[in-house]
């Protein structure tokens, strides 16, 4: 990704500039093609004020004399937009394979739990709705959702990545799914002595794990029961 | 999925009126420990505040370039041992260190008695001179001679710090301190987004020196997540003890079984040792009703990840809760 901050430059395209911005470091870059095809962007017209304009200024044909307050207006609709239309595009095939460049560049940072050894995340919406809530990070490995570390992600919206997007991209990709053979759970110790309450909640969720591989089990052998037959 | 906001996060506890019991170090030193934090107090605070000011500095410096961030930390080396302001004591100047967010002030009174110190003399090397230097002991100018240059013996200090530090945390005292800590949200709060910012507080995996860096411990899901870089210290300065005896000490941080109920027939195996108590809490009430525990589910295109796809839940495990806590019993 070019970092290029600096927008004095007039020969710098808006999409450089977007992606270079603080902030920004999960986003990829959107190509021309999906831009200019109006059938991505059904919808989005009703959702974004300025939509024509501020397409124009995504794409770097802004040729609109208009006053400063309008110009600010038309600027944060394109960003907007740009995360609007991400969200759709980021499904699509070249969207995942360039999301998954990113995810093993380790562009999205490592999974903050101690047992996951700073596996991989990815960004994730917890709704697809905008203004609902900031992006989170997923790690694939505990399955969980976490807060992304460092403040400047709190401004972001999650619905620009969507709650999809992840289950998708290990669909697409199988083999990325980590190895899920974890040692138990962390329990504390006091003096030596795991601490009760915890080891008898430790005791509880290996049955529970244990119940969960039996299932897998019995999904298999029906799977290949049905193979057979066929 | 609902974002239920902060039924989990423990804001302020307070101390259990039976107190901590079977704390291992300074336990001679623990009843005069209480009086003397009174007077301690108006150190500690002054120390709060200039924590404060260096973690409100951490924030915004984290949307800092990576060329600043060097910059800055050149500055607080300085700050450092060599030029303290007057009247500020090597201890509090060591707890303001940026990075060090997570230790309490020992008190001088805890590492005046040897019987604290005990084991620690073959652990560090130099250890009359660091001691020395964390009490502010003036070096007699004939030794200073033939003693290494300062940087060796601080970091010395240091270490002997760290150690007796670890030891300091498991008395009345220091878990008093902690707590105080832990109100202010120094150890920084639980990455976990169901865990709707529970606060956390440093844990240790080993309590050997050298092992393994701090980490930090999040009371509502029971897991341990790492600390930011800068305060990755030795885990051994906290030890592994420290969480699971504050958690102890002050109940009121519910753990996590805490929002379960309990069936009467369960409580009562559990108090049979303790026959008077049996009634007055033989109903719900220790336990939130409206808390929920929740877990991540995914969810692809509106409708959830089956547990029969490849890509479908696999740990599920690691954050389920019994709804009931009979079910643990059942076991
Ligand atoms: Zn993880
Ligand atoms: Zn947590």
């Amino acid at each position: 990704m070019e970092a290029s901050s600096s927008d004095s430059d007039c020969t710098k395209y808006w999409i450089d500039w977007f992606l270079g911005a603080q902030g920004n470091e999960f986003f990829c870059e959107i190509d021309d093609e999906f831009l200019s095809d109006r059938f991505n962007m059904t919808g989005l017209n009703t959702e974004v004020v300025y939509y024509q304009y501020a397409l124009n200024l995504i794409m770097d044909a802004f040729e609109y004399d208009c006053d400063d307050s309008t110009r600010e207006q038309i600027e944060r609709s394109a960003r907007h937009l740009y995360g609007l239309i991400h969200a759709r595009y980021i499904l699509t095939q070249r969207g995942l394979q360039k999301m998954l460049d990113k995810f093993k560049n380790g562009d999205f940072g490592v999974c903050p739990r101690v047992q996951c050894q700073k596996h991989a995340v990815l960004p994730i919406g917890l709704s697809d709705v905008p203004h609902s809530a900031p992006v989170k990070i997923f790690c694939m490995k505990c399955e969980d959702v976490y807060n992304p570390p460092l403040a400047r992600f709190a401004t972001i919206d999650g619905a620009y990545f969507g709650t999809s997007f992840p289950f998708l991209l290990f669909q697409a990709y199988p083999h990325l799914i980590p190895n899920k053979i974890a040692p138990d759970r962390f329990v504390p110790a006091m003096f030596g002595f795991k601490i009760h309450e915890h080891a008898r909640l430790a005791r509880w969720q290996n049955v529970k794990r244990l119940e969960m591989t039996k299932r897998l089990e019995q999904y298999e052998e029906e799977e290949r029961r049905r193979k057979r037959i066929r | 999925m609902d974002a239920k906001q902060g039924t989990a996060a423990a804001s302020s506890v307070g101390p259990r009126k039976t107190g901590a019991g079977s704390a291992g170090f300074g336990e001679s030193s623990m009843m005069e420990g209480v009086e003397h934090h009174l007077q301690y107090a108006d150190n500690a605070s002054t120390a709060t505040e200039t924590a404060e000011a260096a973690a409100e500095g951490e924030v915004e410096e984290e949307e800092d370039d990576d060329e600043e961030e060097e910059e800055e930390e050149e500055e607080s080396d300085e700050e450092t041992e060599s030029s303290r302001s007057e009247g500020e004591t090597w201890i509090s100047s060591f707890c303001s260190i940026r990075g060090h967010e997570y230790f309490a002030e020992v008190s001088e009174d805890f590492i005046e008695d040897d019987f604290n110190l005990t084991g620690l003399s073959s652990l560090v090397p130099y250890y009359g001179e660091a001691l020395d230097m964390i009490l502010d002991f003036e070096t007699d100018p004939d030794d200073a001679a033939r003693l290494p240059n300062i940087p060796v013996i601080e970091a010395s200090a240091d270490q002997l710090y760290g150690l007796i530090h670890a030891r300091f945390l498991l008395t009345r005292q220091g878990l008093s301190i902690m707590a105080e800590k832990y109100n202010l949200t120094h150890f920084g709060v639980c990455p976990r987004y169901l865990c709707h910012s529970t606060h956390l507080l440093p844990i240790a995996t080993s309590d050997l020196p050298g092992n393994d860096t701090v980490k930090l411990f999040c009371p509502n899901c029971a897991d341990i997540y790492c600390a930011n870089k800068e305060n990755e210290v030795d885990g051994a300065y906290f030890g592994a003890t420290f969480a699971g005896l504050f958690l102890k000490t002050y109940t009121d941080i519910p753990g996590p079984l805490g929002g379960l109920r309990i069936p009467p027939s369960t409580l009562k195996r559990l108090e049979s040792s303790d026959e008077d108590s049996k009634q007055s809490s033989s109903d719900t009430s220790l336990h939130d009703p409206d808390s929920k525990w929740e877990i991540y589910q995914m969810h692809l295109f509106g409708f959830k990840v089956s547990e029969r796809a490849k890509s479908g839940p696999r740990m599920r495990w690691l954050r389920e809760r019994p709804s009931d806590l009979s079910e643990l019993d059942s076991l």
